[in-house]
């Protein structure tokens, strides 16, 4: 799973050849758009990679803990010794409606603050 | 949103100045975690003032509704705001 957007919202998309790297090095070549600009310097853009992907995954964890909590809630109201099919599926609902609330609030926000600037 | 000064950034106390492309990479990443953090509060809050039982999609009025419960958080935001800030 992507950090939200999938870094395709600030950071531009991979450009090819744009970024030097010695050719030794196929990991900074590989993750070289990751950075989103043609990077000065391979350590520059390890450490940009390295920050990048650091973020994603305390985003991912974050993003992962809230769903949980949250379909807990809605959809296990009264816990007994198993989850019943109806429970499973709401969670399973769950997560892929959650996610379409982040994304419909996401725009919201975008709208909004472009409506005040 | 505005860029705050120092912020987190490594670099300063007698080291070399940062990389300037860094630098200004970390700006962005920084601009995008407060707008990831405020999206997810602002979710977590309006999911539970608008969504029903989920099933298989988001009914209209839900919909509405969590687009409503954004904008009206940052309006309320505004009006707490001001009111802090007249004293």
């Amino acid at each position: 799973m992507g950090w939200f957007g999938g870094g395709s919202s600030a950071a531009p998309p991979p450009k090819s050849g744009g970024v030097q790297f010695d050719d030794s090095n196929a990991y900074h070549e590989m993750h070289a758009g990751a950075a989103g600009m043609g990077a000065g310097s391979s350590e520059t853009a390890a450490v940009m990679q390295t920050l990048q992907s650091q973020m994603a995954d305390a985003y991912a964890q974050e993003f992962f803990q809230t769903v949980r909590d949250k379909c807990f809630e809605k959809c296990v109201t009264r816990p007994s010794t198993s989850l019943s099919g109806g429970e499973s599926k709401c969670l399973t609902n769950c997560c892929d409606r959650y996610r379409e609330a982040l994304a419909i609030i996401s725009q919201a926000v975008v709208t909004s603050l472009e409506g005040k600037h | 949103m505005s860029a705050r000064g120092g912020g987190a950034g490594p670099g300063q106390a007698g080291q070399q100045p940062m990389d300037p492309q860094l630098a200004q990479f970390i700006e962005q990443e920084r601009h995008k975690a407060v707008f990831n953090e405020l999206v997810s509060k602002l979710t977590d809050i309006c999911w539970d003032k608008c969504v029903g039982t989920p099933s298989t999609r988001l009914s209209g009025s839900e919909q509405s509704c969590l687009s409503n419960c954004a904008a009206r958080f940052l309006d309320s935001s505004q009006v707490v705001m001001a009111k802090f800030t007249k004293g």
